[in-house]
């Protein structure tokens, strides 16, 4: 799994109820546009998202519906096998250092 | 030139996409503007190019069925003409112009787009091949002559490229509306 997956699933987990839309992951990830809809593509392909069309008048927000992603159970499941050898081991903490005193003792 | 680009990119695009990011994109688009914009513009190229790229090893494969469906479709239209044991000359005959079927069959149906045209097409096509290049000869009363391709045969062929295109047709947009209902 690439590591533009990896970090897509990422904001995806923060809060896995919420939908999301290209652009604000775009902006979550650092990600550029070439990047990140072609991955939401193929992650709807394989079934690990599902897309809708949000639900809004356009007039009364004054832009156009966006399109959402959500994940699907599978691709929930699958996110959280992904990501938890990377949660699993906090990296250790570093040695203090010796203070001059002890130094020169 | 944002504009433009969106625009280039939504072409680039297969049709049944097309819609779907259209509005996908012009509604990200609606948040962005200057310089922040161009550069995801930009970035569409080549998402549209990955998207298409995807679609073109679809393409591919199924060109793939198609030239395995056309060639046993051929194979097929002989072994029922002429039962197990093809008379040598026309086991030549078959030899020497399978590859002719099985190309001339995919050029066919990806230039008419349409099964039944293909498949005539690909059959009138090969009839020609085989009366002009002539690949087998066969001594008869009048001497050498060109073997033909024998009606049966030819009839056969149009009818199981026909039979075996039109179930691919179906199975591929069953599995796409699947696909599309699944999501």
């Amino acid at each position: 799994m690439s590591l533009q997956t990896l970090q897509l699933l990422q904001v995806f987990m923060e809060d896995p109820a919420e939908p999301r839309y290209g652009l604000q992951l775009m902006e979550r990830t650092q990600l550029k546009s070439g990047t990140i809809y072609p991955a939401l593509h193929r992650l709807e392909s394989e079934g690990w998202l599902r897309s809708f069309s949000e639900d809004v008048d356009s007039s009364a927000v004054g832009r156009p519906a966006r399109r959402l992603y959500a994940l699907t159970p599978t691709g929930h499941a699958a996110a959280e096998a992904a990501l938890t050898p990377f949660r699993a081991t906090p990296a250790p903490a570093p040695a203090p250092k010796p203070s001059a005193k002890a130094r020169f003792a | 030139m944002t504009q433009w680009l969106l625009d280039r990119a939504l072409a680039r695009l297969p049709k049944d996409l097309r819609g779907r990011y259209e509005a996908e994109w012009r509604a990200d688009l609606a948040q962005l503007s200057g310089l922040a914009a161009v550069r995801w513009a930009l970035g569409l190229q080549r998402a549209s190019s990955e998207l298409r790229g995807e679609r073109r090893w679809l393409r591919l494969s199924s060109r793939a069925l198609e030239a395995v469906a056309f060639g046993l479709a051929y194979w097929a239209a002989f072994v029922l003409r002429f039962g197990r044991e093809v008379p040598s000359a026309y086991a030549d005959l078959f030899a020497h112009t399978l590859p002719f079927a099985v190309i001339g069959g995919v050029v066919c149906l990806a230039l008419t787009r349409h099964v039944v045209t293909g498949v005539a097409l690909a059959t009138v096509m090969l009839i020609a091949y085989v009366a002009v290049v002539q690949p087998v000869l066969v001594n008869s009363a009048n001497g050498l002559t060109a073997l033909t391709l024998p009606v049966g045969v030819c009839a056969l062929y149009a009818l199981g490229a026909g039979t075996a295109l039109a179930c691919l047709r179906y199975a591929n947009d069953w599995a796409r509306a699947r696909s599309t209902a699944t999501r």
